[in-house]
């Protein structure tokens, strides 16, 4: 019997007591329900949290409902009258023309979703629960944890051609290893960076958060490291500090922090990201710091110094009804702030509901900020423009042209993904087309931008409900499917109905060609002609067990597989490197694949040994350098104690090279005890593997270790 | 089978039958993941559940999609839980395990203990992925946690238990 199976029935095991019985719990309503008939309760709206983090549509009333609110006289409704948003039906987004749409926005949306508890509905029919915690609350850390999620899995695959996976020979000194980016001059952040003198460290655990470690290196042996503390260089109070990324460019380094600044009497606290730039160095120099409201969502720096930051800023637990304009999102340099104009907030789109006559549109309790400014200017700090749009966003994708933001809603039959385009040009960003498509892409790596066109493969849950005079029946189909969009947003072209039953777990765009990796018990590698975007069409399908969540051009004609190992059932065994042949995307090939299991990483604890990586859910966690040959794949492996029966825990990563259609293992290094493995990257000839507690360095002729430091 | 929607009409209008046909489709799931996620307290588990119920009913007017009644109610079930298991005196946060056989395989009997030294919240991810079947992220959904957070401990646990589990 399948264990999973075994440990269902031992938890189905204990019986259910009397009590709970459904017929039992029926009484019990119906006494409660003859104690408190004489109640009327007004109920928030649960909807938001069945619906997770998703904007959630709301139905914003014309004159009629407005009239009807306006009856039981608790909300002053003409500060409410969102009727202004009749102009941008059919509009994607259009500009607020003054703050006081914007208020009445926020306003219709808190009496949509506010409940007001009464002290005697508090006491009695909730107990202490929902209020001690505040769903209200819980919602916001939910937004901002799903947000965080997206940031840090996305990740996993990625779309490329050969040529831009190496910039990295500088014309002086050592070629090292940089930052893999899914778009070539789109440059994406990372926390272990070098410039081939000094590697720069984030450091991870809550003490240590707003630390950047600075270590001198040359072949392989470390100097004296400088400590640079982000939060002595930072404008203000900030609390709940902590580096979010880092960049390398031009004799520059750019930090972003996040954290929660203070007024200064500290009564109040706004979620805010800041933008630190020094000059890079031993003894890091501070050249100014721009900062926006919002938690980091994700970010993109231009080779000409333009960063695009995207924040999501939830207004609704800052929200002050004598004072609404003070959660308009706000920007600045050095600590001094501007609220964002009305022109730069823009509004959502709304459409008329043809059975109801009422406007509708979406909006919900977070805003999403996109500010540019240019890092390597002579005014670092400076902002160059601001755009405020409605609603949470998820992963994004970037092109040089411009940023698709994707962001969920569920609706009935399933979950969507609604994409907006902005396009963005030297700093300035504008709203320039938007889509929908039902099902949800992976993260940044299911979308990709290519003459023109934007494609997106998401995974689909499509739901139907079937109905038979009384009784109904729910059922769920999955696939995949990928979606063409022309320059105007306008679908031209879908290929649906991809791998029944399964789930994309990786994609990777390549000019006319996706790869694409769906998982269910079995890893089917498809090839995806896109060249006439109007019909997609499967060249190959190749299947093999386990499954890759990241791929990698790694030459010309090799594309590399990372991922989860498994047999001909499923049952996942541990990790393993895969390599295709796809010269002909009509025959892939597979020409390589090296299992990486507990016994390959620590031989010598032969007991109760399990491995994982956390690379299958950040990509940036890998080395890939083909022009080293060169793979490092970070691992965690617990064995068991003998005499304690404990689970002990090694951390480290293992180094591997490709050659005819083999790999081979070219060593295994353990890193500090305990600590998160973070990120691996090569200075000439050496490598150096970072995590949370120290680096190790490797000369990469011998495979010895050449020195260590504990952080 | 229970028609969800017209279930979750009348019980928006407090039909108390109605809401106990669509309670009779989860209530052995929701005790048996309060059960085990606390540490097979029945008492606690069996308030963890009622107060749920009692929750659920008179909230369910602004329940909009039938067919998310069921995650929906487990969400209300993961805050009641997680404010009991705070209750508790010992917290074990890391994943021990009782020795193992050479061949890194439980027998029925050492399953079931191993079940038993996991921690309080990978109980309850472990209880929503195998009872319920949830993916990773509507365990995430449903117990404040990122995705990627539910996913490697699923991994541990799917190691340590030698296990297939959905992420």
């Amino acid at each position: 019997m399948n264990r999973h199976d075994e440990i269902k029935e031992i938890m189905q095991e204990p019986r259910i007591p009397e009590r709970l019985l459904p017929e039992s719990v029926k009484k019990t309503l119906d006494e409660q329900q003859a104690e408190r008939k004489q109640k009327t309760i007004r109920h928030r709206s649960w909807i938001r949290w069945t619906a997770g983090a998703a904007a959630c549509t709301i139905v914003l009333g014309t004159g009629g409902y407005i009239a009807r609110q306006a009856g039981n006289g608790k909300n002053d409704v003409s500060e409410a009258d969102i009727s202004f948003l009749t102009a941008s039906v059919g509009s994607y987004s259009i500009a607020a023309e003054n703050y006081e749409q914007v208020e009445a926005l926020m306003k219709h949306y808190i009496k949509e979703n506010t409940y007001i508890y009464s002290d005697e509905e508090k006491g009695v029919l909730y107990g202490e629960a929902i209020l001690e915690n505040g769903f209200v609350e819980e919602e916001m850390a939910m937004e901002a944890v799903d947000g965080a999620g997206e940031t840090s899995s996305a990740a996993l695959e990625e779309t490329i051609t050969t040529a831009d996976a190496a910039d990295i020979a500088e014309a002086e000194g050592e070629e090292y290893s940089e930052t893999y980016n899914q778009e070539q001059g789109v440059l994406e952040s990372d926390i272990v960076l070098t410039d081939g003198e000094y590697l720069y460290c984030k450091r991870i655990g809550t003490e240590y958060d707003q630390i950047v470690e600075i270590v001198p290196v040359a072949d392989g042996v470390f100097g004296e490291r400088t400590t640079l503390m982000i939060g002595d260089d930072l404008p203000e109070i900030v609390t709940s500090m902590g580096v979010h990324s880092m960049y390398l460019k031009d004799g520059r380094l750019i930090v972003l922090a996040e954290g929660v600044g203070q007024t200064e009497d500290a009564s109040e606290g706004t979620a805010r990201t800041y933008v630190l730039i020094y000059e890079t160095g031993a003894e890091p120099a501070l050249l100014g710091c721009y900062s926006q409201d919002g938690c980091t969502s994700d970010v993109r720096l231009m080779e000409d110094g333009t960063m695009y930051l995207v924040t999501n800023d939830s207004w609704y637990d800052t929200y002050d009804e004598n004072d609404p304009l003070y959660c308009i999102p706000s920007y600045g340099c050095d600590g001094v702030y501007e609220a964002a104009a009305p022109e730069e907030i823009l509004l959502p789109a709304a459409e008329v509901n043809e059975e109801t006559a009422e406007i509708e549109c979406e909006f919900s309790d977070s805003f999403t900020n996109i500010g540019s400014l240019n890092v390597l200017s002579d005014t670092p700090d400076v902002s160059i423009d601001f755009k405020c749009l409605a609603g949470f966003s998820g992963s994004m994708y970037c092109s040089i042209e411009n940023i698709y933001l994707s962001s969920s809603r569920w609706e009935e039959d399933g979950q969507y993904t609604d994409f907006t385009r902005l396009s963005i040009d030297s700093g300035s960003i504008a709203p320039t087309g938007s889509a929908s498509v039902l099902g949800y892409v992976k993260d940044q790596f299911s979308m990709s931008e290519y003459n023109g066109y934007f494609r997106a493969a998401v995974t689909q849950q499509k739901r139907t409900e079937t109905r038979d005079e009384y009784v109904a029946s729910m059922t769920i189909e999955q696939s995949s499917a990928v979606y063409v969009f022309d320059s105007n947003m306008e679908q031209i072209g879908a290929l649906e109905g991809i791998a029944p039953t399964e789930t994309i777990k990786s994609a990777s765009f390549q000019s006319d060609l996706l790869y694409l990796v769906t998982y269910r018990q079995t890893d089917p590698l498809f090839s995806i002609d896109l060249s006439d975007p109007a019909n997609p069409v499967i060249l190959d399908e190749y299947k093999i067990t386990g499954y890759s969540t990241y791929m990698q051009q790694w030459d010309e004609n090799l594309l590399l597989g990372f991922g989860i190992d498994a047999d001909e059932n499923g049952m996942e065994t541990g990790l393993k490197l895969v390599m295709f042949d796809n010269s002909d995307p009509n025959d892939l090939i597979e020409c390589g694949y090296m299992p990486i299991y507990a016994e390959d990483v620590i031989p010598e604890r032969p007991d109760g040994r399990y491995l994982y990586s956390e690379a299958v859910y950040e990509r940036k966690m890998l080395l890939i350098a083909p022009e080293k040959n060169l793979i490092a794949v970070p691992f965690n492996c617990a064995w068991v104690h003998p005499t304690t029966k404990m689970y002990i825990t090694e951390n480290g990563y293992a180094l591997y090279s490709y050659e005819n259609g083999s790999f081979t293992q070219l060593g295994v290094y353990y890193t500090e005890d305990e600590h998160t493995a973070q990120r691996s990257l090569y200075i000439g000839d050496y490598a150096y593997l970072v995590n949370s507690g120290g680096i190790v360095a490797v000369d990469l002729m011998t495979m010895q270790e050449t020195d260590r430091i504990t952080f | 089978m229970t028609d969800f929607a017209a279930d979750t009409k009348l019980a928006q209008q407090g039909d108390t039958a109605a809401f106990a046909r669509l309670y009779e489709t989860v209530y052995q799931d929701l005790y048996h993941t309060a059960y085990y996620s606390l540490r097979n307290h029945e008492h606690d588990a069996a308030d963890a559940v009622s107060e749920t119920v009692m929750e659920a009913f008179a909230s369910i007017k602004n329940l909009k999609n039938p067919e998310a009644f069921r995650s929906w109610i487990f969400r209300i079930l993961s805050a009641k839980i997680k404010r009991k298991q705070r209750d508790y005196y010992r917290q074990q946060e890391e994943l021990t395990a009782h020795a193992v056989s050479e061949d890194f395989s439980y027998a029925p009997s050492e399953l079931r203990e191993v079940l038993q030294t996991l921690s309080d919240t990978d109980r309850l991810i472990l209880s929503l992925s195998v009872l319920s079947g949830y993916t990773s992220e509507e365990i995430g959904r449903i117990c404040d946690m990122q995705p990627g957070t539910v996913r490697s401990r699923l991994s541990r646990m799917k190691a340590v238990l030698r296990v297939q589990l959905q992420d």
